[in-house]
């Protein structure tokens, strides 16, 4: 088995990696699909056959190499092997998130000059065919969940992922071997993946990923977080991001075992029942999972909520002495751990599925160091990644996960700190420019640098410290500089607090920040003070909530230099929208336009008012809207 | 084409000591119609589909079910030959997970006796997996997967009402009643709940008699509607002819408008 392992680890495209797993190990699980309730496993070989029979039918219908092929939906076995197939095939991939809109798909598919697209349902589908006379270039549009497509099976350009397969097959038996040498032609310096960026700024860019930065982007990520293939991953991080591209890499080079969960709704469940060795979730996931298990333990009884507490009580001491001190904690230390362990900490892994987790992994944006120190209470130390899609991975935590830092960073990278204070970047693989924009490529190019325009530092043990965008580190009128994001962190961590602003500038002189409650947690907590509330609207505008809120804003505003805190801050009427334009897909705050948006609330707050009636357009789903008219507060805080 | 007739009511009447809840009421079901009955408060219309699936015994009149006369057929036996409800107030075992709910709606296929399910031996099992698989195609098609072992009684409402349908859906009827399937709902969940209603008639052809008050929702997703007024039937046809029909705008839409212009 080794030297097969050898022979596999030599390999330069995914295609060529999928055929040699089939070679080696056809009758082995490679991943699974929960379906109708059951976890389904499909062998090696099952997904070499899908994919073999997929990408013949494709190039039957015209797809040929160095073509494109769009892929949205769900994280499902069809989606990566619609990948494979593609880049078998001798063409890319081009991945898009799940909640596109038809306007960004128009872009996306005319500007990657897709000919294909795979969709995984009606919902996706139609968000294709809702620009269809603007995007003349696609020829077919191919889906694979055929629940309520069964209208649409008159429309020419659609086509169902199984005729394709069938095509396929027919294709196979004209032309045997057709597909391996289709194969072996492929190089690892072609094309894989076209990512766009979430664009917090400007139209979308697509960086071309080939084959080479993938491969070895995943085996820097093993030389740090070693992959086995004993392992379980659970897939559900969006395919079109890069990071879940390098995981489904090593699934080709370890043989990691993929599973993928039901639906969005059911991730939490499916993590339990899977108990994933390896898990990469976003801040805001981990920090769910955080509010999710205190706010079930301020339900609880005085009993249980004791026992908690002491638990947790000693599983911080005891992470305190392994993580900050780095020492062993001192023998009544490790046996009341072991009680504490027995008791409750275990218990709670389990309830999260982490019971087996070796690695959990995040990124994105930075976590609230009080996230980090509760997982490391409970026994689950979580990296910090940092990487982006031009570069990937950076910087990495090893086995000593230092809040606030992302690690220092991985082998065969190199990263400097600017003059002015901008991360910069070199490595021996990197992307391959954006498609079709040359002027932007150069400018985040210098003398093989790349410039991430993220501020930085080193801190005294090498780990890398991303303070925050270059252009969003802000300064207030008496000269104070500060992080918005890393203000806003902090307020999230509270189990009332989904989202927040931080608004400030060099023409002012407080902070001032503009919050969205936690609309269940507040719901709940009004609920047990007996305080009746209507609608989020009503809720939000409680003097009692403003109160309560006000805690929270005075505990993060301890940590903070008193010329920059959050003097002032106010309840949103709503919630940060995506579908608004509110927030961008990665659900990052869109400042600029927020700033516009709640304009005059930000001026009622520097002018010294305490009220302001706001008439908010709300946009429903189906795109009708509506106006909601309220008294907004404004509250201040020390 | 002649399509056939799933049901058919002939001179349906009804009365409650001296109130006629209904008077001599015709009315033909076709073979994968979707039917609205519409009419204001009182006007009989739950009445109505009391009669058809057993509740009440008519007075006068006879209801024929596939060409059967189902009349004096007892109130079990009517979901036994496939006439399946969806209540106006939920009707679900609150105590009870998704699962266990829709599982009870396919009750009348399950054939083993009460050994075999005391000892969970072969045939009992082999019958509770295929009617499991069942189950969970229905799961899937309403896409209630995330709430399939959680208590039916600690959901919300709109949720309730869709597992309402699912159970109804799992006993696999060819008639279906809904009695306000949207009733309190509000407008994104009546929007899921009628893409639902026609997803179900679509896929599955199933005959379907709704009683909705929404008249938005019954002028796009009805076929045909039926209006009663105090017991009686007072208009017939298509949604267009309905809402153009005078007596229907007296009746109801009228009273409707002066409402909302006053």
């Amino acid at each position: 088995m080794d030297k097969v392992q050898k022979a596999v680890q030599e390999l330069d495209t995914l295609p060529k990696l999928l055929l040699a797993n089939y070679r080696a190990h056809p009758s082995l699980v490679a991943m699974r699909k929960k379906d109708l309730g059951v976890w389904n496993p499909l062998t090696w070989e099952e997904c070499y056959l899908w994919v073999k029979h997929f990408a013949l039918g494709l190039s039957v219908l015209g797809f040929k190499k160095g073509d494109r092929l769009s892929i949205v939906g769900d994280n499902d076995p069809q989606w990566y092997w619609a990948e494979l197939a593609a880049q078998a095939v001798g063409g890319a991939a081009v991945g898009l998130y799940i909640d596109v809109i038809p306007s960004e798909v128009q872009y996306i598919v005319d500007h990657s000059d897709s000919t294909f697209a795979v969709a995984k349902d009606q919902e996706q589908c139609d968000k294709f065919l809702e620009v269809t006379d603007k995007i003349p270039k696609l020829q077919k549009i191919i889906y694979w969940d055929p629940k309520g497509m069964r209208s649409y099976r008159s429309i020419p350009r659609i086509i169902s992922f199984e005729e394709v397969a069938e095509l396929g097959i027919q294709h196979e038996r004209e032309n045997p071997g057709l597909f391996e040498q289709m194969i072996s032609a492929g190089k690892g310096k072609d094309t894989a993946v076209l990512c766009y960026t979430s664009g917090t700024t400007g139209l979308p860019k697509g960086a071309l990923i080939s084959h080479d930065f993938l491969i070895k982007g995943a085996r820097k990520f093993a030389q740090v977080k070693p992959w086995q293939a004993t392992d379980e991953y659970l897939s559900f991080v969006p395919m079109a991001w890069i990071a879940e591209q390098l995981f489904m890499v090593g699934w080709l080079l370890w043989k990691t075992k993929v599973n993928y969960p039901e639906s969005t709704e059911t991730v939490q469940e499916n993590i339990r029942e899977i108990g994933p060795h390896f898990l990469l979730l976003g801040p805001r996931q981990w920090q769910g999972l955080v509010s999710m298990v205190q706010m079930k333990m301020n339900d609880a009884g005085s009993l249980r909520r004791w026992i908690y507490k002491a638990s947790m009580g000693i599983g911080y001491r005891v992470s305190q002495y392994r993580f900050e001190r780095r020492e062993s904690p001192p023998l009544l230390w490790r046996g009341l751990h072991r009680l504490a362990e027995w008791a409750c900490l275990v218990h709670i892994r389990d309830q999260l599925g982490l019971r087996r987790a070796r690695t959990g992994l995040t990124g994105g944006s930075s976590l609230g160091p009080d996230v980090f120190r509760w997982f490391q209470a409970i026994g689950v130390n979580i990296s910090e990644a940092y990487g982006l899609t031009e570069v990937n991975p950076v910087a990495m935590h090893r086995d000593w996960a230092k809040a606030g830092t992302v690690g220092p960073p991985v082998p065969g990278v190199e990263v400097r700190i600017s003059s002015e204070g901008e991360v910069w970047v070199r490595s021996d693989v990197i992307f391959d420019g954006y498609h079709k924009q040359p002027e932007e490529t150069a400018k985040i190019l210098e003398d093989g640098w790349i410039k991430t325009g993220d501020a930085g530092l080193f801190d005294e043990n090498g780990h890398l410290v991303i303070l925050d965008r270059l252009k969003d580190m802000l300064t207030l009128r008496g000269g104070e500089r500060y992080s918005p994001t890393y203000i806003e962190n902090r307020l999230k961590f509270s189990p009332y607090i989904k989202d927040a602003m931080v608004v400030g500038g060099e023409d002012r002189d407080f902070l001032f920040a503009i919050i969205n409650i936690d609309f269940d947690n507040v719901g709940r907590w009004a609920e047990k003070k007996g305080i009746s509330y209507t609608t989020f609207v009503d809720l939000s505008q409680k003097k009692e909530v403003y109160e309560l809120i006000q805690e929270d804003v005075e505990r993060v505003n301890r940590n903070l230099p008193p010329k920059a805190r959050v003097k002032k801050f106010s309840l949103l009427h709503k919630e940060f929208d995506p579908d608004e334009g509110e927030l961008t897909k990665t659900r990052k705050l869109r400042r600029a336009f927020l700033e516009t948006r709640y304009w005059a609330m930000i001026k009622a707050a520097y002018t010294g008012q305490e009220n302001l009636a706001t008439e908010a357009e709300v946009k429903y789903r189906d795109g009708r809207t509506a106006i909601v008219r309220t008294e907004i507060r404004i509250w201040g805080a020390e | 084409m002649e399509r056939k007739t799933c049901l058919h009511v002939q001179g349906l009447s009804l009365s409650f000591g001296g109130v006629s809840a209904l008077q001599h009421v015709d009315l033909e079901v076709e073979e994968g119609e979707l039917l609205a009955l519409i009419g204001p408060n009182g006007a009989g219309k739950t009445c109505l589909l009391n009669c058809i699936n057993g509740f009440y015994r008519p007075d006068s009149g006879r209801i024929l079910y596939k060409g059967r006369d189902i009349t004096s057929l007892p109130l079990h036996k009517r979901a036994g030959i496939g006439i399946g409800r969806v209540f106006q107030g939920i009707q679900l075992y609150s105590g009870l997970s998704t699962l266990d709910n829709l599982m009870a709606g396919r009750q009348r296929f399950f054939r083993y006796n009460i050994l075999s399910a005391l000892w969970f031996l072969g045939r009992a099992k082999r019958e509770e997996i295929q009617q499991r698989k069942v189950v969970e195609k229905i799961i899937d098609f309403l896409e209630i997967e995330y709430v399939r072992k959680k208590m039916v009684g600690e959901l919300p409402y709109g949720l309730r009402k869709r597992i309402d349908l699912g159970r109804a859906l799992a006993m696999e009827p060819e008639l279906l009643l809904l009695d306000e399937p949207m009733a309190g709902m509000n407008l994104e969940e009546k929007e899921d709940m009628a893409r639902f209603i026609l997803d179900v008639h679509e896929e599955r052809g199933i005959s379907m008699v709704l009683v909705e008050h929404d008249m938005g929702v019954v002028m796009d997703i009805a076929q045909r509607v039926v209006v009663l007024d105090f017991g009686r039937k007072i208009a017939d046809g298509t949604p267009r002819e309905v809402s153009k029909n005078p007596g229907v705008i007296a009746a109801y839409l009228g009273q409707e408008a002066q409402r909302t212009v006053g």
